[in-house]
């Protein structure tokens, strides 16, 4: 049977009260909602929704942006809670060390920091570092929080076996955590076998005043059912009968601990020989639900006293009764743990979260009727440090409550709500990366469209002007080399003579068709034209060279402007601010789909570690029930050998 | 049933009743334990990067409107819905859960619409509808911004009427 009210829980509800208080820790000095940086209100509310994948982003996000502004240290105190939270350890001490590490940080910030980390420790079961960091903390702490701080220290003492001395009196500064610890030093003194002592805790626990807020005082009531229980039991080992049936006949009979009160009623009674009476109590457990082990009890406790009261008849009819039950509630067992295999207990945590009152409507009733889950997900903000405070997953099976209400079997379970968070997370990233690529890629080919098309245009322009005036120096260099044309590519000086020596040949044409003489002119004019082409002939190489030098140059200039279009379209193609932009997609792609891999292999793994708790639970039932049954079996034998022999062979 | 089985589970009860494991969790457990916490923060990193480049991506500064919502109310006002409209036109409508109501009325602080603006004016209009201790409500509240090169953020406030005793609608832009 577990212990709800136990240290671990206390512990939870500790760590929860105490992180609720870092919002409000600064809140005197300002009202709630003025926020100074919008980002640490997003931060905040998707922590109060207990969203805390993005709740962690943001503040990440705004870390690396330029930091949140304007909240002092609360951020930090929030970025450890909610990686508590999250059930990141190791983060959330990192966060508290650094702000130790800072002597100039205030006072109530310093012990909420040594207050976390001393939690943390706890959780660990490092209990040595755990008081040394509750050891830090200063007298001026929150009295609220020094209380809560105060009753885990007393955990530690129970720990370390090291409560002997400690008394009813002791606990009185503890404010709330009161009862807890009474249950607690009760329960370790009754495990020491120091039954007195532990009377004498649990006797001051079942006369505490009952709380007038519903929650607390349904928690209460049950408490104090623990505490009239385990009195039972303590004077039952200390054959105190009389007293222990008058503890047993405290506990409420609808509670949670009224089937081993009525176990334990039977016993006191047979062990004073009073069958009869033993026979009620087991009688009105012997109706309830089989599932639980005091009921299974039963099953063999009712043929027993029956024997004891010389009702042998009833007695072999209460054995055969109990081995037709147990034969069917053990093939029940059989049907679960086909039922729940791995991939049925995936599905499960995956599944959408109930509230706590719906996942009472559902799982109300025996179970028996199609398509009634075995157990549900709670969404009632459960976390890690809630862990022991509310269940994240309910089930209706008694064979199933007592594992479940384990903190390693929650643990699992809250592992693996988170790794399937993770998961889709992951998953969400992908079909958007993919399309933030797209996007990217359409917007490179967009802009490189554009942009080869101005230079396009430009370039052509000024192609299409240097082919033009290349042709025409081509055709002017052909006709000159072709012709001989050696005045054409002379000086200026030698041109303009040679046109005044083309004036005078007209001139000498217009004289001799007027009957003049003109052989002295025209000999002396041909003299010069002579001279004038033997100079320019002289030259005509170097000129029609130089001519073709710049036709080379043209040419030389086209290429270029060839080569710049290329350069221009290789540039446009790889954009130089997208691409950097889509290396950085592409990595991220990368990491997202190895993440998931990782996060895959990893429910893979969480998935079988839980079915294997499931299925040891319930193989560890199966085998209590099989015992039960060889017991029956036996009896029922034995009864009929007695019968046997009594009879005259 | 004989009498040492009797005692065995008496004694079973007892004990049972009376653990009380501090439970560490086992070496396993750790273990798996650091490989999710590991897992977590690398994919809390690459969440970080992710969204850092989304932002950059789909609302850089130049262009970026971004509008809040957040309560500063002394009763709790349940919050039914808010509707958010740039320029005539509906961009963001949300109708709140009880949770993200409380989680307002906590302090949080909700981040509504995040979007594009071209420069220059544009008309920004938000109502509300909600039940107060007394009666329903229903707000509204506009606000003419200049969109230049800085981002535009915006907190629409749900704050209480000093007057009217009664919950409204403030817009508050933030220098950037």
């Amino acid at each position: 049977m577990r212990c709800p009210l136990s240290f671990r829980r206390k512990l939870l509800a500790f760590v929860i009260a105490g992180f609720a208080l870092i919002p409000a820790v600064h809140a005197k000095e300002k009202m709630k909602t003025s926020v100074a940086d919008l980002r640490y209100g997003v931060a905040l509310f998707h922590y109060y929704q207990q969203d805390y994948v993005p709740a962690l982003s943001e503040l990440m996000v705004a870390d690396t942006r330029n930091g949140i502004q304007g909240h002092s240290d609360n951020p930090e105190l929030i970025a450890g809670g909610i990686s508590l939270a999250f059930g990141m350890q190791r983060h959330a001490e990192s966060v508290f060390t650094t702000i130790l590490q800072d002597e100039r940080r205030p006072q109530q910030v310093r012990d909420a920091a040594w207050f976390y980390l001393g939690k943390l420790h706890y959780i660990r079961g490092d209990f040595a570092a755990a008081e040394q960091s509750f050891a830090r903390v200063s007298e001026s702490f929150t009295p609220s929080l020094r209380a809560q701080m105060q009753a885990l220290q007393f955990n530690i003492r129970i720990r370390n076996n090291n409560f002997a001395d400690l008394s009813v009196d002791d606990l009185e500064e503890l404010r709330s955590w009161n009862p807890y610890a009474l249950y607690n030093l009760g329960a370790a003194h009754a495990r020491a076998g120091n039954f007195k002592s532990a009377q004498e805790f649990f006797t001051e626990l079942s006369e505490i005043n009952i709380s007038d807020n519903p929650a607390r005082q349904k928690e209460q009531w049950a408490l104090q059912d623990k505490a009239f229980t385990a009195l039972g039991y303590s004077f039952l080992a200390e054959k105190k009968y009389r007293a222990a049936i008058q503890e047993f006949t405290r506990v409420r009979l609808d509670g949670a601990f009224s089937n081993q009160a009525l176990l334990g009623y039977g016993w006191a009674a047979a062990a004073q020989e009073e069958y009869d009476v033993a026979l009620k109590p087991w009688q009105v457990l012997r109706e309830r639900s089989l599932m639980h082990p005091a009921v299974q009890e039963s099953l063999l406790a009712i043929p027993y006293a029956y024997e004891k009261l010389d009702a042998q008849g009833e007695a072999v009819a209460a054995y055969q009764s109990a081995e037709e039950l147990l034969a069917r509630e053990i093939q029940l067992i059989r049907d679960m743990r086909t039922t729940l295999t791995q991939g049925e207990l995936l599905t499960l945590v995956g599944s959408e979260a109930f509230s706590a009152v719906e996942a009472k409507k559902v799982l109300r009733g025996d179970g028996t009727a199609e398509g009634a889950p075995t157990a549900v997900i709670t969404d009632d903000g459960q976390n890690w440090l809630k862990l022991d405070k509310i269940s994240i997953i309910k089930t209706r099976s008694a064979y199933l409550s007592e594992l479940f209400a384990k903190n390693t079997f929650q643990t699992s379970v809250l592992d693996l709500r988170d790794l399937l968070r993770m998961q889709k997370l992951l998953q969400q990233w992908q079909p958007k990366l993919d399309a933030y690529r797209e996007l990217l890629l359409e917007k490179q080919a967009s802009r490189s469209r554009q942009e080869q098309q101005t230079a396009q245009n430009t370039l052509i322009k000024k192609q299409q002007a240097l082919s033009a005036q290349r042709d025409e120096l081509a055709a002017r260099i052909q006709s000159i080399a072709s012709e001989e044309n050696y005045i054409a590519l002379a000086d200026e000086e030698t041109r303009a003579l040679y046109q005044r020596i083309e004036r005078g040949e007209k001139t000498i044409q217009q004289m001799k068709a007027a009957g003049q003489n003109t052989i002295d002119v025209e000999t002396r004019l041909n003299m010069f034209k002579g001279i004038l082409l033997w100079r320019a002939a002289q030259v005509f190489p170097a000129n029609i060279a130089g001519q073709q030098a710049e036709l080379k140059a043209i040419d030389d200039a086209l290429a270029n402007i060839a080569a710049t279009r290329q350069r221009i379209e290789e540039v446009t193609l790889t954009s130089v601010d997208i691409q950097p932009t889509i290396v950085r997609l592409d990595v991220l792609r990368k990491e997202v789909n190895g993440n998931l891999q990782h996060t895959e292999q990893l429910i893979e793994q969480q998935s079988g570690v839980l079915r294997d708790q499931v299925d040891t639970q319930l193989a560890a039932h199966e085998k209590r029930l099989n015992n039960y049954l060889a017991q029956a079996h036996l009896a029922v034998a034995r009864l009929y050998d007695a019968e046997l022999r009594k009879q005259p062979e | 049933m004989n009498q040492p089985l009797r005692h065995w589970l008496r004694l079973a009860a007892l004990l049972s009743l009376l653990s009380c494991t501090l439970g560490s969790g086992g070496v396993l457990a750790q273990e798996s334990a650091g490989k999710v916490e590991s897992l977590k923060e690398s994919v809390l990193t690459l969440n970080r990067d992710l969204l850092i480049l989304e932002e950059d991506l789909l609302y850089p500064a130049s262009t970026q409107v971004a509008v809040y919502v957040s309560m500063d109310l002394g009763v709790f006002f349940a919050l039914d819905a808010i509707k958010l409209e740039i320029d005539n036109q509906l961009v963001a409508s949300e109708l709140y859960t009880d949770k993200q109501t409380n989680a307002l009325f906590r302090g949080g602080v909700q981040r509504l619409y995040v979007g594009n603006l071209k420069a220059g004016e544009h008309e920004i209009s938000a109502f509300f509808t909600g039940r107060g201790p007394q009666k329903d409500y229903k707000r509204g509240a506009k606000l003419v911004v200049t969109k230049g090169q800085e981002p535009v953020v915006l907190e629409l406030k749900i704050v209480d009427s000093s007057a009217q005793l009664q919950p409204e609608f403030e817009i508050k832009q933030w220098q950037m």
